[in-house]
């Protein structure tokens, strides 16, 4: 049996909680991409965003870091953002330019520009439907880990892994149409 | 489709990527609004909404969180309005959703608009307020529960905020342990805290947050008087009335005040803060709100809702 001075430094430290605003900064950026991706309406991603640091704040001190943080915050954020989703479910929704068709680029030696890929992503997203879109933001544009979602989710493991193929390939489809593809020999 | 194709895509999709993200992000001057914003309702939570016992200090270290022992860990998150707590959580009490306090394309069409089109609005405004305050009913008369019970999460604002935590399970013995610690440190946070207004943890919170300006910084958005930042503010109070949450509508009106002394609505905001008095049991200082706006003659329009509120005895003088 080693000494217990020698096993001690092999125990992980408990992750130290860091300071809100600390947390708030390092993560503010993928709060708000994913709740736009989640399909949050455009004009409600900053309240949503708020709502989801309220309750980070409001929850730091339970965070027990069984989990990483950032995973943490993604179920928050996911549990705020379906909420918005719903409620805009019962309001009409108006058009606006994010359904705007992506002008077709000069082909595929020409990648989408940063406000191009931005609104082809949106476009994509919009397209899916609830279960499969929040499987797309949180694995393929948060690149969160397919276990971590699946917890999530409340999902097996292998369906996620099974639902992340799909929409690789209905993306990769859908960039096949945009650069037109097909037709490539 | 052909192998040369499979590269391609490959190299799009990659690429989608790399360029999407930056522009899906939100850029710096958002991101400090969206900071101050945070920073100052956290803040007003936490200090007036009954988790108090949540503010985290400084160091984020040696804090421990209050658990409320009332709300079952298997309890379903689905109504609306709750997050929906991943699987395996304890769902909790918590801050209660908050709107933005700033809306910048409505401030900046605010500012535009032409002066008939803001009295208008006003007038909207102003009548919506008065539907109200006259329609907010004799509930108020009611006995409520006087702040400490705000601050110990009650089951109703408990089955309608927002619950997430962890994604874990703790054994019963630990969980018990930590119940206890928890009392102990929500009984110090509600003794601590009665008085959040008057400085104290949440006051001190706010300046360290920096959520209210001090008088030296160039605050140039609080500077401005907004219209519809002291309408956001009175709606959230409002809220926050409706949900029996009476600290926080008082706190949001403080909070108003101290960013915005003058303002289109001043009556609505008293009428605000004798009824979250009175939802507060605290009668005297919603009599001396009333009185204070009776004497201003500002409490014409309301005067029917006050005198069925708690402090309706000043208007039956």
């Amino acid at each position: 049996m080693p000494p217990l001075a020698q096993v001690q430094p092999l125990m992980a430290p408990p992750e130290r909680i860091p300071d809100f605003e600390q947390v708030f900064r390092q993560h503010v950026t993928q709060v708000c991409r994913a709740l736009s991706a989640m399909g949050v309406a455009p004009h409600q991603v900053d309240d949503a965003a708020q709502e989801v640091f309220l309750i980070v704040h409001n929850k730091l001190g339970e965070f027990e870091g069984r989990s990483k943080l950032s995973t943490w915050i993604y179920a928050i954020a996911y549990g705020v953002g379906a909420n918005y989703r719903a409620k805009a479910r019962r309001q009409p929704r108006l058009a606006s330019l994010d359904d705007a068709e992506v002008a077709s680029s000069g082909g595929p030696e020409q990648a989408l520009s940063g406000k191009e890929a931005a609104r082809f992503l949106e476009r994509f997203c919009n397209q899916l439907d609830d279960g499969m879109r929040d499987i797309f933001v949180l694995c393929l544009l948060e690149g969160q880990s397919s276990v971590d979602v699946g917890a999530l989710l409340g999902m097996n493991v292998n369906t996620v892994y099974s639902r992340v193929r799909v929409l690789r390939e209905e993306l990769r489809a859908a960039l096949a149409r945009h650069y037109r593809l097909e037709d490539m020999p | 489709m052909s192998g040369e194709s499979n590269l391609v895509l490959d190299r799009l999709e990659a690429e989608l990527f790399r360029e999407a993200l930056p522009h899906l992000a939100p850029d710096r001057a958002r991101v400090e609004k969206l900071w101050r914003n945070v920073a100052a309702a956290s803040v007003l939570g936490a200090g007036l909404s009954g988790v108090g016992a949540s503010v985290p200090p400084a160091s984020g270290t040696s804090w421990v969180a209050p658990r409320a022992d009332a709300t079952p860990s298997t309890a379903p998150a689905a109504h609306e309005g709750e997050v929906a707590a991943p699987p395996g959580l304890a769902p909790e009490g918590s801050l209660p959703p908050t709107g933005l306090l700033e809306r910048p394309g409505l401030l900046q069409r605010w500012s535009d608009a032409s002066f008939g089109a803001r009295a208008l609005l006003g007038a909207a405004v102003g009548g919506a307020l008065l539907g109200f305050a006259a329609g907010y009913g004799s509930a108020q008369r009611a006995p409520t529960p006087k702040a400490a019970s705000v601050i110990s999460a009650p089951a109703s604002h408990a089955a309608t905020s927002p619950r997430v935590s962890e994604p874990s399970a703790r054994p019963a013995g630990e969980t018990d342990q930590a119940r206890a610690e928890a009392k102990a440190t929500t009984d110090e946070a509600v003794r601590s805290q009665r008085s959040p207004l008057r400085g104290g943890p949440a006051k001190a919170e706010v300046d360290r947050l920096g959520a209210t300006p001090s008088p030296t910084e160039p605050a140039a958005e609080s500077a401005q008087p907004s219209f519809y930042e002291e309408l956001e503010y009175l709606k959230r109070a409002q809220s926050a009335l409706r949900q029996g949450n009476g600290a926080l509508a008082l706190g949001l009106m403080t909070s108003l005040d101290s960013i915005q002394p003058g303002g289109a609505l001043l009556s609505e905001r008293a009428v605000i803060r004798v009824l979250a008095h009175c939802q507060l049991g605290d009668v005297e200082s919603a009599q001396q709100v009333a009185e204070r706006l009776a004497a201003e003659g500002l409490a014409s329009v309301y005067t029917e809702r006050l005198e069925n509120s708690c402090a309706g005895a000043v208007f039956s003088k």
